[in-house]
C-alpha cells in the first residue's frame, strides 16, 4: 500500500498535464501543438516557473508568499529605471537586492515577530502595488535595448535550466532543503532538533524574494516595459503551478520541485487552450478556479486514501485507533 | 453479591484487514475496579473506546444494567451512565476549564439563551470537592495548566455525567506521584459507591495494587480474566507478552558508579517563576534521575537544560571547554540532545515517514562539499538504523503516526543515539511505553551509560528513577531540594521525605 502512494502520488501532476494536453488537443484540433504555440508556451511559463523555485521554499514550510505580484512589478521596475541611467548590467543586481530586501522584511515579520505569513505579505503586496503607482506615476518606463537578448528562447531555455539545477541542489540536496520541509510537518521538531529555526525561515523568504525579482526581470523585458498594473494577479499564478501540480498545501515532505515543473506549463496550458478554443477571458479564470480545486481536492482526497497524510486530518478523514 | 453492570458478549471489532477485537466476552461487577492489561496494540483502547461509544462494533452484543446496549456515539453512552477519559488528550486549549468540563452539554446552564457562567463554575466545583480532587483553577485558558492537571479536568468532565461506568485510559501516566495519591483515593471512593471502573494502563504494579480482577488482551483477544489476588507480576507480564521476560528490567547493583570526569556543570539555573538556582555535576557513564512532585519544575528543569526558555539565569557549560550553552544549537553542538516529555508535539513530525523523522537530527553532520547531501547515504543511515534499533514497521516509509507508542519513541530516541553524544536529558523517555519497549529501552541506555554517555532521566515514577540512577536530584517548589546516592538513600521513604 505504501509503494501504491508513492506511484499515484507522483503520477498525479504529469496525469494532469496529460489530460490538459488530450483535452486541448482535440478541442483546437491540433492547434495546441503547433510549433508557435508550443513555444509560446514555453516563454510564458518561464517566469511562472522562475518565481515558483522560490515560493516553493516557503511553501513547503507551510508558509505563504503572496508579495510576487506586487514585488515582481517593484523590482523590475527599479531595474528599468537603473538600466536606463546606468546600463542594462546593473538590471539584475538591483532587481535581486530589492527582492532579497523583500524577503528578509517578510520573514523577519513572520519568524520574530510571528505574523503569519500570509497577511503579512498580503500586506506588502498592497503596499508595494502602491509605491509602483507612485514611481511609475502612470507613466511607461521602457527597458535599455541591450538586455532584449535575454527574452530569446534559447537563452531563456540555459537560464532556466540552471536555475533549476540550483534550486533543486539547494532544495533536495542540502540540510537546509530538509529542514524547511520539516518544518512543514512539525516546526516544534525541528527547534528540539537545535535548529534554528526563525534562521531557516528568513532565508526560505529571502530565495522566495530574490526569485520574484529574477521573474520581474524576465517579465519586463518580454513585454518591452514597466506600466502600474505588471504583475498584477502573477502570485496567484505562481500558486497555482504549484498546487496544481500536487504539492501539498499544508507543506512538508510532500513538496517536490518537479511538481512546480510540471504544473507551471499546466496552468499556462489551460489559459492557453482556452483562448485558442475561443472562450473570453471571464469564463477562462472561471475554469482555472474550478480545475485548481479540482485539483487541490484530489491530492488532499489521495494523502487521505494513502498516505494519511496532515491533509486528511485537514479534510475531516478519521484515524484509526491504535 | 456482586451485581453486573455490564456484559460483553462475543464482541468483534477489526480496521481493514486488522482485527482489533476478537469474540471478547466479558463481565464487570458493581463497585469493582476492572483491569484490562496488554501491549501496545493489543486491543485495549479499542474496546473501551466500543463501549463508551466512539467507535462502533462490528459484532457481538453488550448488555448494560442487563438491558441491550449499543451506543451509537459518547452522548448515547452518557445518557445510560458510562462515560471515558481518553489516552489522548480531548481538551480545547483556549477555552476556560469549566467550558471544556461542559463542552457539548451547556445547554442546561441556558438563561435566555445566554449561558450562566456561575451555574457552571458551582456544578464544576462541586465534582471537584464531592470526589476531593484537589485544587484547580476553573478559569483562565485551559492551555495554562499542566498535563497532569488537565488530565484531572478530563476526570471532573467524564464526571459531570454522572456516570456509573467510569472508563480511564492510561489516566495515570501523565499523573505525577501526588496526583496519583488522590486519583487512587478518588477510585476507592467512586467505587465504594457502588459504581464501576473499568482500567487501562502500562503500570502493572499499580494495576495490581489497585483493580479487582483482571482481563489480560493479546492480539486482541482475551487471554485471561483472574481476580487480581490471583496474579503475581510475572505472570501477568508473561500473559501480555505470551514469553517470559528475562528477570527485572532495573539495574540490580547498589551501588553509584560513574566516571571521574564532568561532563555537564549546571551553576543556579533559574528561571523567572518557574526555577531556582538550580545546581549540579553531570558525570560521564553517570545517570542522573530527576524527581519531583508535580509542579515542582522537574520538566521545567529539562527545558531550561536545553535553552528553550527564555530569561534564563545562571550557567551551564561543558567542562572539558568551559563552552557556555545557551541556546538549543549550543547545546546540540556541544554533543548533547534533549528529549521532551511530549514526543507527539516537539520530537516528532507524525505525518512523516521513519527515515524523513530519523535524518532530520541527523542532516547537519552529514554533508560534503558545498553543503552536499547524498540522499544515499541519508536513505542508507535511516535503514541502519531502523535496523538497529528494531523499529517495527513496514520499513522506513512508514508514517510515523500509524507506529504504536513504543515504536514512536524509539524512533525518537533512536535518531539521537545514533549521534557521537557526550550527555542526553530524557524526559520521561517510557511515558505511554509498554513492557516490551520499556524493558529495551533501558536496556539501550544501559549501554549509553556504559559507553560513557551522560544521561539526566527526568521521571515521573519514581521506580524508574530508583531503578536506573546513580544520583537522583530532587526537586521541591522549583528549587533543588537534595541529591541522593544510590549507595547509601536509594529507598522510597527516603526520597519522597525530601520531595515534600
Amino acid at each position: 500500500m505504501m509503494k501504491m502512494k508513492i506511484k499515484i502520488d507522483a503520477l498525479l501532476p504529469f496525469a494532469v498535464l496529460f489530460l490538459m494536453l488530450i483535452i486541448f488537443g482535440v478541442a483546437t484540433k491540433g492547434q495546441v501543438f503547433n510549433g508557435q504555440n508550443l513555444l509560446n508556451l514555453f516563454s510564458q511559463s518561464v517566469a511562472t516557473i522562475i518565481a515558483g523555485l522560490g515560493m516553493i521554499f516557503v511553501a513547503s514550510m507551510g508558509g505563504t508568499d503572496i508579495t510576487h505580484g506586487s514585488l515582481l512589478a517593484v523590482s523590475a521596475a527599479f531595474a528599468a529605471i537603473v538600466g536606463q541611467s546606468f546600463g542594462a548590467v546593473w538590471m539584475f543586481p538591483v532587481a535581486i537586492l530589492i527582492g532579497a530586501c523583500s524577503g528578509l522584511l517578510l520573514g523577519t515579520l513572520n519568524a520574530k515577530f510571528k505574523v503569519p505569513s500570509f497577511m503579512a505579505s498580503l500586506s506588502m503586496l498592497i503596499a508595494f502595488r502602491a509605491f509602483v503607482n507612485w514611481i511609475l506615476n502612470s507613466r511607461v518606463v521602457m527597458v535599455p535595448e541591450e538586455i532584449t537578448f535575454i527574452d530569446e528562447n534559447s537563452f531563456k531555455l540555459v537560464a532556466l535550466i540552471v536555475m533549476i539545477l540550483i534550486i533543486g541542489y539547494l532544495f533536495d540536496f542540502t540540510p537546509f532543503g530538509t529542514y524547511v520541509r520539516a518544518i512543514g510537518e512539525n516546526e516544534n521538531a525541528v527547534k528540539h532538533a537545535g535548529i534554528n529555526v526563525d534562521k531557516i525561515k528568513i532565508i526560505a523568504f529571502i530565495i522566495s524574494g530574490i526569485m520574484a525579482a529574477i521573474a520581474g526581470v524576465f517579465t519586463i523585458v518580454r513585454i518591452g516595459g514597466a506600466s502600474n498594473n505588471l504583475g498584477s494577479g502573477f502570485e496567484m499564478k505562481v500558486m497555482m503551478a504549484m498546487f496544481i501540480g500536487g504539492i501539498p498545501v499544508q507543506g512538508g515532505m510532500g513538496s517536490k520541485l518537479y511538481k512546480l515543473i510540471v504544473g507551471a506549463p499546466t496552468i499556462i496550458l489551460l489559459e492557453n487552450g482556452l483562448v485558442l478554443c475561443g472562450a473570453s477571458g471571464g469564463i477562462t479564470q472561471g475554469i482555472r478556479g474550478v480545475v485548481l480545486l479540482a485539483t487541490v481536492y484530489f491530492t488532499l482526497l489521495m494523502y487521505s486514501r494513502f498516505g494519511v497524510k496532515k491533509a486528511a486530518r485537514k479534510i475531516g478523514v478519521t484515524e484509526e485507533a491504535n | 453479591m456482586a451485581e453486573e453492570i455490564l456484559r460483553i458478549e462475543n464482541l468483534s471489532k477489526s480496521f481493514g484487514p486488522t482485527l482489533a477485537n476478537k469474540n471478547i466476552n466479558l463481565s464487570l461487577k458493581r463497585g469493582s475496579v476492572h483491569g484490562l492489561a496488554g501491549e501496545n496494540g493489543s486491543g485495549k483502547s479499542t474496546l473501551a473506546s466500543i463501549v463508551c461509544g466512539i467507535q462502533k462494533k462490528d459484532s457481538g452484543k453488550i448488555y448494560k444494567d442487563g438491558e441491550e446496549y449499543s451506543p451509537a456515539n459518547p452522548i448515547e453512552a452518557g445518557n445510560r451512565h458510562v462515560s471515558m477519559v481518553v489516552q489522548e488528550l480531548g481538551i480545547v486549549g483556549n477555552l476556560s476549564p469549566v467550558v471544556n468540563i461542559f463542552l457539548g452539554r451547556t445547554e442546561q446552564f441556558k438563561k435566555n439563551g445566554i449561558l450562566d457562567f456561575n451555574k457552571m463554575e458551582k456544578a464544576a466545583r462541586e465534582q471537584l470537592d464531592k470526589w476531593e480532587l484537589g485544587e484547580l483553577a476553573l478559569d483562565g485558558m485551559t492551555e495554562t495548566l499542566s498535563i497532569g492537571q488537565r488530565k484531572i479536568l478530563e476526570l471532573i468532565r467524564a464526571l459531570s455525567i454522572d456516570p456509573d461506568l467510569l472508563i480511564l485510559d492510561e489516566i495515570s501516566q501523565a499523573l505525577s506521584q501526588d496526583k496519583r495519591e488522590i486519583l487512587y483515593k478518588f477510585i476507592k471512593h467512586f467505587t465504594g459507591e457502588g459504581k464501576t471502573i473499568l482500567m487501562i494502563t502500562h503500570d502493572l504494579e499499580e494495576m495490581l495494587e489497585i483493580c479487582d480482577t483482571i482481563s489480560v488482551l493479546r492480539d486482541g483477544e482475551i487471554v485471561a480474566t483472574k481476580a487480581c489476588a490471583d496474579f503475581t507480576l510475572e505472570e501477568l507480564k508473561h500473559k501480555m507478552i505470551g514469553r517470559e521476560i528475562a528477570g527485572d528490567y532495573y539495574r540490580n547493583d547498589q551501588e553509584e558508579q560513574y566516571g571521574e570526569e564532568v561532563i555537564l556543570e549546571v551553576e543556579k539555573l533559574g528561571v523567572p517563576g518557574q526555577l531556582e538556582d538550580v545546581s549540579f555535576q553531570l558525570h560521564k557513564g553517570e545517570v542522573l534521575g530527576v524527581c519531583g512532585l508535580s509542579d515542582a519544575g522537574i520538566h521545567t528543569l529539562g527545558a531550561a537544560l536545553f535553552g528553550l526558555l527564555e530569561h534564563r539565569t545562571g550557567k551551564v557549560c561543558m567542562k572539558a571547554t568551559g563552552k557556555l550553552l545557551n541556546r538549543p544549537k549550543d547545546v546540540i553542538k556541544a554533543g548533547g540532545a534533549y528529549l521532551s516529555k511530549d514526543r507527539d508535539a516537539d520530537g516528532l513530525m507524525l505525518d512523516a515517514s521513519i527515515g524523513d523523522n530519523i535524518i532530520v537530527p541527523n542532516v547537519g553532520d552529514m554533508t560534503g562539499k558545498f553543503g552536499f547531501l547524498s540522499p544515499g547515504k541519508v536513505k542508507k543511515l535511516a535503514q541502519e538504523t531502523s535496523e538497529a534499533y528494531a523499529i517495527k514497521s513496514t520499513g522506513i516509509d512508514h508514517i510515523v503516526k500509524r507506529l504504536s507508542g513504543g515504536n514512536k519513541q524509539k524512533v525518537n530516541l533512536s535518531r539521537w543515539l545514533i549521534k557521537d553524544l557526550k550527555f542526553i536529558i530524557l524526559d520521561c523517555p517510557t511515558r505511554g511505553v509498554d513492557i516490551g519497549v520499556k524493558a529495551y529501552i533501558y536496556e539501550v541506555l544501559r549501554k549509553a551509560k556504559k559507553a560513557g554517555l551522560g544521561i539526566i532521566l527526568i521521571s515521573d515514577e519514581l521506580s524508574e528513577a530508583m531503578g536506573m540512577s546513580d544520583r537522583i536530584l530532587v526537586m521541591r517548589d522549583h528549587k533543588k531540594a537534595g541529591i541522593l546516592s544510590r549507595t547509601t538513600d536509594f529507598t522510597e521513604d527516603k526520597i519522597i521525605e525530601v520531595m515534600l
